[in-house]
């Protein structure tokens, strides 16, 4: 341990999907391209989708959450993943609950980041049913610029991510927070 | 060198807010309602001016602070009384050092008539706002110590334009 106290910046209380440290800093962009987040289906049942994230600090994950849309349901896992597929964590198959509201789920022993280097998160939904997920209708062609991947029958997300060309739309909310409680 | 921390510029909500396309306009935020609004900063600052945006009209008294992580409150205005229909005002604050960190942008009218220029952006809701990391607190007129965030996304949605202009220098 060091003699001095760490003054490292320790980032923002939530990271996530359509924020500066996803996607390249481009996904603002991109969202403002192609229209207004909304309610809305997950693309496919079952799916993985994977978006790339990097910070410039370190950062501690003591939580991960997605955003249920206006008529939760369906099951749900998320996780965190190395740029090569190697995995971080992953959630178990977690039943969505709560209309409109960010759904959180807390790792057995928190998950500290290194700065700099390339991460993925991923997201997995059990149904393509209308306004269970929240998002916005990027394109594929965004998309693949900006590094998304996805992976069929991932629910719940597997042990180590096989990164596949993403072929379906959406960029949903979902992210990670260096916070236990109070959100 | 000197500069600004905003609840709209990239260090704040405005990482998500801006990148919609939402219209400035001037809204009545709700009486007595506090808006809690996170801030990055990456560089030791002294903040010794806060500054909101008034719309059309012009009632009653506003509070705007700044809270640190752990929501306790570092500096506020106390109440003061709005005025200028649509221009900013600036409110000279006891200068405040600020070492890296996340803080939160407070901000409290107690007038159910004025307004003050917000970004309505398109898929703002609850869910969205507390990803950002914000959140609002009811009957917090003056800005209470420490903030209380109750849990659940925010009810209130109309965060308002807030900004800290601040000074640095090398470290």
């Amino acid at each position: 341990m060091t003699d001095f106290p760490s003054t490292e910046y320790p980032g923002p209380t939530h990271i996530h999907t359509w924020g500066k440290y996803f996607l390249g800093g481009v996904d603002n962009h991109l969202v403002s391209g192609y229209g207004n987040p909304a309610s809305a289906a997950w693309p496919s049942a079952n799916l993985a989708l994977y978006w790339p994230f990097s910070v410039p600090f370190h950062y501690v994950v003591k939580r991960l959450f997605w955003t249920n849309g206006s008529a939760a349901g369906g099951n749900w896992s998320i996780g965190l993943y190395y740029w090569n597929g190697t995995g971080i964590y992953a959630s178990g198959s977690t039943a969505g609950s709560g209309n409109s509201q960010l759904q959180y789920v807390t790792p057995g022993t928190e998950i500290l980041l290194e700065p700099n280097v390339q991460y993925m998160l991923g997201l997995s939904h059990s149904a393509a049913t209308a306004n269970q997920a929240f998002g916005n209708l990027v394109s594929v062609a965004a998309e693949k610029q900006s590094g998304v991947y996805q992976e069929a029958s991932a629910v719940p997300l597997p042990t180590d991510a096989t990164y596949a060309a993403v072929s379906n739309t959406g960029v949903y909310l979902a992210g990670i927070t260096r916070t236990a409680s109070g959100f | 060198m000197a500069g600004i921390l905003g609840s709209y510029t990239d260090t704040a909500i405005g990482d998500w807010i801006t990148g919609v396309s939402g219209t400035m306009a001037g809204v009545a935020p709700g009486q007595n309602i506090a808006y809690y609004m996170p801030i990055e900063v990456t560089r030791r600052v002294t903040i010794y001016q806060a500054v909101v945006r008034n719309g059309a009209t012009v009632a009653g008294n506003f509070d705007v602070g700044l809270y640190d992580e752990w929501l306790n409150r570092l500096v506020s205005s106390g109440s003061t009384a709005q005025s200028g229909t649509n221009s900013s005002q600036s409110v000279n604050i006891t200068d405040t050092v600020l070492d890296r960190g996340t803080y939160y942008a407070g901000f409290a009218s107690d007038s159910t008539t004025a307004t003050y220029r917000i970004q309505s952006s398109p898929g703002l809701n609850g869910a969205t706002a507390q990803a950002c990391g914000c959140m609002s607190q009811a009957s917090a007129f003056p800005l209470p110590d420490p903030a209380v965030f109750a849990g659940g996304v925010p009810a209130n949605l109309n965060f308002p334009h807030v900004c800290f202009l601040f000074w640095s220098t090398l470290e």
